[in-house]
């Protein structure tokens, strides 16, 4: 988990933003106690870096990352 | 006896509420003596008078929640701490990162096994839906292999073979998605992924209903 203060790192934040736009208008996320965030919301609490934009970075980095490492087989085999 | 709790005062836990009325069908289906703590009902007060009858051997809450807590209707806190009447109680929190403090409390106290999130647990749903989530493909993708970890409990499985069946779902998904023309899917794929990495089983895998 990306700690709290520790800024998000600029290139990752224009990755996920880019990809986040790309949702469709009626795209909404169901992030726990944090309640439910449409696209406007999301690019909104990445771009303010909030601790919701820090998870959402995160999560699709982390996820690129295991795709690039091909950890992604390895974590889907039965 | 089991008990489910199942809240709905905002968007998140009416989909958790219609989503496990499939569990409470199976129950009602099977004859299995039920405890459907719905809406209003899903509160601190009636959950405990149902704790203090000592019969309790599944848990199945579904609500918001946080390292040390779970909650029921407008965020009451129903549990925070091991109650002596859980006795060898199985638990299953469908709510965020109860599994990293709660969990591992209740465990210590002597309930059996707790599956639940180490993380926040996303779901992704589709705003055209949201009138109707039964219907919201999108959010099948991740709550009906959450809802097989109960359903599994319900079927005599023990709790290591449901989260292994529940998380073989959630990869069978996430294939499914990989292999699609859906939109955005790479989103769809790295929020599941998310939810898979944060389900885990504290304390005895091997126990059973």
């Amino acid at each position: 988990m990306m700690k709290k203060g520790k800024k998000i790192n600029i290139n990752e934040k224009e990755i996920v933003m880019a990809q986040v736009r790309t949702y469709d208008s009626d795209f909404e996320l169901s992030i726990g106690s944090f309640g439910t965030f449409s696209k406007k919301e999301l690019l909104e609490n990445i771009e303010k870096e909030s601790e919701v934009g820090k998870q959402i970075v995160e999560i699709q980095m982390n996820y690129l990352r295991d795709l690039v490492s091909g950890d992604i087989y390895k974590i889907l085999e039965d | 006896m089991v008990l489910i709790t199942r809240p709905n005062h905002d968007l998140a836990t009416r989909y958790l509420y219609h989503f496990s009325k499939k569990v409470v069908d199976y129950c009602q289906k099977k004859s299995i003596s039920l405890v459907d703590l719905k809406g209003k009902k899903a509160n601190r007060k009636l959950f405990l008078s149902y704790v203090k009858k000592g019969k309790l051997k599944f848990v199945f809450v579904n609500g918001h929640g946080n390292d040390d807590i779970v909650c029921g209707y407008d965020n009451e806190v129903i549990v925070d701490k091991y109650e002596k009447d859980f006795k060898k109680t199985i638990f299953y929190c469908r709510s965020c990162r109860s599994a990293k403090i709660l969990g591992k409390k209740l465990v210590k106290g002597g309930i059996s096994a707790f599956v639940g999130y180490t993380k926040d647990y996303y779901v992704l749903m589709s705003r055209k839906k949201n009138t109707n989530p039964l219907s919201d493909k999108t959010a099948r993708l991740f709550l009906d292999p959450s809802n097989l970890v109960a359903m599994s409990i319900l079927k005599g499985d023990n709790v290591g073979e449901a989260d292994k069946k529940s998380k073989k779902l959630l990869k069978k998904n996430i294939k499914e998605v990989i292999g699609s023309k859906m939109r955005f899917k790479d989103d769809v794929v790295a929020y599941l992924l998310h939810d898979l990495k944060a389900q885990v089983v504290i304390g005895d895998k091997s126990a059973k209903l």
